[in-house]
């Protein structure tokens, strides 16, 4: 007598003690292993194939240190490796974006981006996009251009 | 991939940006800190001179002057604004 069962996926043999081992079990089970792992095959080959048309966003992070300058004669400014459509910058050592910590900009929107101070007010990004490069400046203090010196900055950028 | 902007800021600190990515093309007037620097780089910022040959950084330092002189600067500032 053969294997007297199976595995529960793939259906390959099982031997209890008593059974004994015989070359169609075996033979059995190599044609279950091969036609599985052509399948498999078959379908990372497809894979390029399925994606073509389809849409991605690519996620870029980073971080800068602060400088302490500001103004237009101190901009700061962070370059991409392709051009986003958004971006969100914050003080990465408080890690959320509260009052005075952050601010966001959808590329090349001609609206400046806002940083929320404190009392409700706001204040803003004077923002410029070129190429893969966004650059900006705030005309009050560096913390308000999140460019407080030493303080980590993290970026998000959407592409 | 870190990268640092040659020229320093008017307070002598040094923009910077450390990316998750890597850039192609560097923004004009940057340059890239190679991967064995970027630790002593990263701790020395935004206080850092870099020492470059031929466009390449070979050596990265804390400029501790700057740093000192815009430090004291800042305390200048608060000691003036609790006086007045």
């Amino acid at each position: 007598m053969g294997s007297s069962s199976k595995t529960g996926n793939y259906a390959l043999s099982q031997w209890a003690a008593e059974d004994t081992l015989t070359h169609s079990d075996v033979n059995a089970d190599n044609a279950l292993v091969d036609a599985a792992l052509k399948s498999l095959s078959d379908g990372i080959s497809a894979l390029p194939a399925a994606l073509v048309g389809q849409r991605f966003c690519r996620v870029m992070t980073g971080t800068y240190t602060g400088t302490g300058v500001y103004g237009s004669s101190g901009k700061n400014s962070l370059t991409f490796p392709v051009t986003p459509k958004f971006v969100m910058i914050l003080n990465a050592q408080h890690g959320f974006c509260g009052i005075g910590d952050c601010f966001s900009a959808l590329w090349g929107l001609s609206t400046a981006p806002r940083l929320w101070i404190d009392g409700g007010q706001y204040t803003n990004e004077v923002a410029a996009y070129s190429g893969n490069t966004m650059t900006w400046y705030e005309n009050n203090s560096a913390s308000r251009q999140l460019n407080e010196s030493g303080t980590v900055y993290a970026y998000i950028a959407f592409a | 991939m870190l990268i640092v902007k040659l020229e320093p800021e008017t307070n002598g600190a040094r923009a910077n940006q450390n990316l998750s990515d890597t850039l192609d093309i560097l923004p004009e007037g940057w340059t890239a800190v190679p991967e064995g620097l970027e630790a002593a780089a990263l701790a020395a910022l935004p206080w850092l001179s870099l020492t470059a040959e031929e466009g390449a950084v070979t050596a990265v330092a804390e400029n501790a002057q700057a740093k000192r002189a815009f430090e004291e600067a800042r305390e200048k500032e608060a000691a003036d604004g609790v006086q007045q």
